[in-house]
């Protein structure tokens, strides 16, 4: 229901912005073979300034999250804004401003690992099948179903229960 | 039997969705949907009011329900709110200042449903 | 006529424009390239992509004067000082800078190799001042680490750059930086290229050890001593000015800073085993 998912977004939203954490689970498969559906990405309300190229952001627009990384920053011809690209797309996302970055993810939980976030992204090995992904979609369907396999090992979801709704965060 | 003192939290964002409170924790993120029930308990945690009286008179005296059985899940369902860092929970009363239940560092991947 | 006529929209902000300009910040020092030129802004972020950012509050300034002084040169630079002003001037820029407002002014044509020299020249002042320096050496991150491969031309920086496996993050092989602050020794990345022509990674680590490279029949790491490796560094530190208290500061701080880190001789052949040695 999209008031529902309006209401879930700006709780997410304020909970960053006033205690500077929060964990979103990821949809979508733009940002594989970084992040896989299913994720828990845990976000950090991070100064700015301190943002890199490289860094995997948390932005909001037109009702929706966007976790993608930054390809670069610029202030050309007029206010700073932030250029992020999914790493399983080829195009650009639209820029985002100031106020639409809402934090930086730091780690990523899938099934009982907990993957840091940094230098490690820029191996090259991982930078490269980052290329094949965006390049070739029988690559990327190929590590979508690797993945699939592989998390049928992980523990179950765990049940429904009264009073507690699922957290579900739409990235792109 | 002694008693226990509920107070929401400080670290939680809530919403209000076509009558229903929506609460997320700042702790760890869980979402809760408050239940009619849920939302008098949540609303009565002023830190002060025991919960056998919020039992009694607002949840017995509103629903036909045993009280024994409805204490026992309202036990249950505090229990879990405290969990998330959503409800503090004492056998003291609780003064406004101590509404805090603090971020923890490198806690457990969220639950979600 | 009066100020209710005047034509403002309920709708419309005043919205202060930010200043035109790039800043640059490497090092984790930001300085702001002013220019009202919207083809050299360009220019300038598409070759320091990476190390622009535009929320990084400038500490450094330099007003980009697109006039260029004469004819494009190969020369050095030539850098020296009078009161607190700096001067830096080759055949294609004069440049002039206020140490202590942290201001200056660059005229120059509108290409990027003055504005990268005035940028070297610059960082270089900033961080003699507080004990690092610039370093013809190629630096690498590795386990959390930083590690530099000094040497002269050809002692192999960039080859063993290009041997770099791929848990290794490779910051430069041509110009490294290390700054020094009350935690230690930390390399940064840069975007000054060498012969990979590739812009640096901007990223930095908590120093790890500085290699001086030798090119021999095997791959072995021997230890070097204090004096030759000071003499060795040295050597390498890139510095511009021959002010009698910079280049002292200089010293002093090549001496700190061999006193207070691991250094080694790296014996190398040209084969990826070499980085089994290292982090």
């Amino acid at each position: 229901m999209q008031e529902r998912a309006a209401v879930e977004m700006a709780l997410a939203e304020e909970v960053l912005r006033s205690y500077g954490r929060l964990r979103i689970m990821a949809r979508g498969s733009s940002m594989i073979p970084t992040i896989f559906p299913g994720d828990i990405l845990f976000v950090e309300r991070d100064p700015l300034a301190r943002l890199r190229p490289g860094h995997i952001v948390l932005a909001s627009r037109g009702g929706r999250f966007f976790a993608h990384r930054v390809a670069r920053l610029t202030a050309l011809g007029g206010a700073p804004r932030v250029i992020t690209r999914g790493d399983a797309l080829c195009a650009e996302d639209p820029a985002f401003l100031h106020d639409e970055i809402l934090g930086r993810v730091t780690s990523v939980v899938r099934g009982q690992k907990q993957i840091q976030l940094g230098v490690q992204n820029v191996r090259r090995g991982s930078r490269i099948l980052r290329w094949a992904v965006r390049h070739s979609t029988v690559t990327a369907s190929g590590v979508l179903w690797l993945h699939a396999l592989r998390s049928r090992l992980w523990l179950p979801a765990p049940e429904m229960r009264t009073g507690i709704r699922a957290r579900l965060a739409e990235c792109l | 039997m002694s008693e226990i003192y509920v107070a929401r939290s400080s670290t939680v964002a809530s919403r209000v969705l076509e009558g229903e409170i929506v609460i997320m924790s700042a702790t760890d993120s869980t979402l809760f949907s408050l239940s009619e029930v849920a939302t008098i308990i949540w609303q009565s945690a002023d830190g002060r009011t025991p919960l056998s009286e919020i039992v009694r008179s607002r949840i017995c005296a509103e629903f036909d329900v045993a009280p024994e059985a409805a204490y026992r899940d309202a036990e249950a369902f505090i229990d879990d709110l405290a969990r998330h860092g959503i409800l503090r929970v004492s056998s003291q009363p609780i003064e406004a200042g101590e509404r805090t239940t603090g971020i923890p560092v490198g806690s457990s991947p969220a639950r979600h449903a | 006529m009066s100020a209710i006529y005047s034509a403002t929209l309920p709708e419309s902000r005043v919205v202060a424009a930010p200043p035109a300009g790039v800043t640059v910040e490497i090092g984790g020092i930001p300085i702001f390239l002013r220019s009202s030129n919207p083809e050299f802004c360009g220019m300038i972020e598409q070759r320091y992509a990476g190390f622009v950012n535009p929320f990084a509050s400038a500490e450094y300034e330099f007003e980009i004067d697109l006039n260029p002084p004469a004819a494009p040169s190969d020369e050095d630079a030539r850098v020296w000082k009078k009161d607190n002003l700096w001067f830096f001037e080759r055949g294609d820029f004069h440049a002039e800078w206020d140490s202590r407002t942290r201001r200056g002014w660059v005229r120059q044509a509108p290409n990027p190799y003055a504005i990268d020299t005035v940028l070297r020249i610059v960082h270089s002042l900033v961080l003699a001042e507080e004990g690092g320096f610039l370093l013809h050496a190629a630096s690498a991150i590795r386990s959390g680490q930083s590690f530099l491969f000094t040497g002269v031309s050809g002692a192999g920086k960039t080859t063993i750059s290009r041997l770099a496996p791929s848990d290794a993050a490779v910051l430069t092989d041509e110009i490294s930086y290390i700054r020094r602050d009350p935690g230690g020794y930390r390399a940064y990345g840069t975007p000054f290229a060498g012969e990979l022509a590739r812009v640096g990674e901007n990223l930095s680590a908590p120093f790890g050890a500085l290699y001086f490279l030798v090119q021999g029949p095997v791959n072995k790491i021997e230890p070097i001593d204090d004096r030759a490796a000071t003499r060795a560094l040295l050597r390498n530190i890139l510095f511009f000015s021959h002010d009698e208290q910079l280049v002292k500061r200089v010293f002093d701080s090549a001496f700190e800073f061999i006193a207070g880190v691991t250094t080694a001789r790296l014996i190398f052949t040209p084969d990826e085993r070499v980085w089994r040695l290292i982090g």
